[in-house]
C-alpha cells in the first residue's frame, strides 16, 4: 500500500463525494473528475449506503448502525483514556518524581559508601556536583575531608585503606598549596584535617595488619611532608576565623600551655607537632592510640613538621617518622 | 434490490420491515468486514451523514486521517458487497 497514492485517492473520492451530496449523478462526477473512474465502486458502495439510510432502512434500524457506530467509538474513546495528554502528563509526573525519589535514595545511600562498594560511584559523581561551585581550594580541601572520613569509618570498621589516606592527603597538599597562593583560605579547616590525619595515621602505624602498615607509613610520611605546604608562620595559631568546617571540632586553646596547642613547636625543642599528641577534643573521644609512647621517645621517633630556619627537609621528617619496630 | 418498496411494508417484530432489516443486515454484515475506526467513519459519514470534518472532529482525528479511513472502508465494503452479491 503506498500511503502517496492512498491518500492522492482520498482525496478525488471525497471530492467525488461531496458532488454526490450535493445531487450531481455518478456519471457525471466522473465525467468531470476523470481520475475518479478507477474508484467508481467505492462511489458505488457510498451510493448504496447512502441509499440504503434514506429509503431502505426504518427509523429503528438505522439506529441501531449508528448505536452499533457509537458502541464503537464509545469503547474506542474508553480504552485508550489513559494514554489521553493529561493523563501522559499525569503518568509522566508520577515517573519523575518516582525516579526522584529512587535517586534521592540511592545518593542518600551512597553517602555512607566506602570504595569498593557498589554506591561509592554515585557517592563520586554526587561529589563531582557539589563541588562545581567551589574555588579549587575549596574543592581541594571538600573531597580532601570526605577521603579523610571514608578513612576513619573503614578503620573503624577494622579496614585500613591507604590508597585513601594518600589521596586524602594529595588533596590536603593541592589544598594547602592554593591556600599559600591565596591566604584568605580556610587555613583553620585545613589545620583541623590535618591534625585529624595525624592522629589516626599515628594509630594506623601501629594497629594496621602487617601487610597494610608499609602504605600506611607511607602516608605517614607524605603527612609529614605536607608541613611546608602549609607555610604556617613561626609561632601563629591558625584560629578558625569562622565556623570550621570539619568534623573535627576546634580545639580549645586558652586552658592549655602553647606548646601543647596548635602552636608548632619551637625548633630548638624539636617536639613532635603539638597537636599529635595533645589529647584533642577529638583525640578524647576517639578510642586511644594503642601505643602512646613517652614524651622523650617521642622526639626520636614523631616526624616534627619543620618551622622558620630550623625546617626540616621532607627527607629529615622522613627519618622521624616511627620506626617500622613501632608500627 | 427493490429498496423503495419496502419503505412502507409490514413491520416484523418491533417496528423493522422485512425487506429494511434484509438491507440492515447486508449493510451490518459488511460493516463486519471493518476495523473499528472504519465502522465509524461509515457509520458517521453515511449513514448518520456527518461531513468529514464533523467525523473528524467526532473521532478525534485530522480530516486526512479520516479521509485515509473513509478510502479505506469503502474499498473493503465494495469488495465485501460484490461477494454479497
Amino acid at each position: 500500500m503506498d500511503p502517496k497514492r492512498d491518500a492522492h485517492e482520498g482525496e478525488i473520492l471525497e471530492r467525488c463525494l461531496r458532488q454526490l451530496e450535493q445531487g450531481a449523478d455518478l456519471e457525471t462526477c466522473l465525467r468531470e473528475v476523470p481520475e475518479a473512474i478507477p474508484l467508481r465502486p467505492l462511489l458505488e458502495t457510498a451510493l448504496w449506503l447512502r441509499r440504503g439510510q434514506e429509503v431502505a432502512l426504518a427509523p429503528a434500524a438505522r439506529q441501531r448502525l449508528i448505536r452499533q457506530g457509537q458502541l464503537y467509538a464509545a469503547r474506542r474513546a474508553a480504552a485508550p483514556r489513559a494514554s489521553c495528554p493529561a493523563s501522559r502528563w499525569a503518568w509522566a509526573l508520577v515517573a519523575a518524581l518516582g525516579f526522584i525519589l529512587v535517586l534521592l535514595s540511592a545518593v542518600g545511600a551512597a553517602e555512607a559508601s566506602l570504595p569498593s562498594e557498589p554506591l561509592h560511584p554515585v557517592k563520586r559523581a554526587v561529589e563531582g556536583l557539589v563541588t562545581l561551585g567551589m574555588s579549587h581550594e575549596e574543592q581541594a580541601l571538600y573531597l580532601a575531608e570526605r577521603r579523610w572520613s571514608e578513612f576513619e569509618v573503614a578503620a573503624a570498621r577494622g579496614r585500613w585503606l591507604p590508597d585513601l589516606a594518600e589521596e586524602s592527603l594529595v588533596r590536603l597538599e593541592r589544598a594547602a598549596r592554593l591556600r599559600a597562593e591565596r591566604p584568605a583560605g580556610r587555613a583553620a579547616a585545613l589545620r583541623a584535617l590535618y591534625e585529624r590525619q595525624g592522629l589516626l595515621l599515628e594509630e594506623a602505624a601501629a594497629v594496621a595488619p602487617p601487610e597494610l602498615r608499609p602504605a600506611l607509613a607511607r602516608a605517614r610520611q607524605h603527612w609529614a611532608r605536607l608541613v611546608p605546604a602549609f607555610s604556617w608562620p613561626e609561632g601563629e595559631i591558625p584560629e578558625p576565623t569562622g565556623p570550621v568546617e570539619t568534623l573535627v571540632p576546634p580545639e580549645p586553646t586558652a586552658e592549655l600551655p602553647r606548646e601543647r596547642t596548635h602552636t608548632p613547636p619551637r625548633p630548638e625543642k624539636r617536639e613532635t607537632p603539638p597537636t599529635l599528641r595533645t589529647p584533642s577534643s577529638q583525640e578524647k573521644k576517639e578510642t586511644p592510640g594503642p601505643d602512646r609512647t613517652p614524651p622523650s621517645q617521642k622526639e626520636e621517633d614523631t616526624p616534627s613538621p619543620p618551622r622558620g630556619e630550623d625546617s626540616a627537609l621532607p627527607g629529615d621528617q622522613d627519618s622521624r617518622d616511627p620506626p617500622e619496630g613501632r608500627r | 434490490m427493490a429498496l423503495e418498496d419496502t419503505e412502507t411494508g409490514p413491520q416484523l417484530s418491533q417496528d423493522i420491515p422485512e425487506d429494511e432489516v434484509t438491507v440492515s443486515e447486508m449493510i451490518q454484515r459488511a460493516l463486519r468486514v471493518l476495523t473499528e475506526e472504519q465502522q465509524e467513519v461509515v457509520v458517521l459519514r453515511f449513514l448518520v451523514g456527518m461531513s468529514l470534518e464533523e467525523v473528524a472532529r467526532a473521532m478525534g482525528k485530522s480530516v486526512g486521517a479520516v479521509k485515509a479511513l473513509q478510502h479505506r472502508a469503502l474499498s473493503a465494503l465494495a469488495r465485501c458487497l460484490e461477494k454479497i452479491r
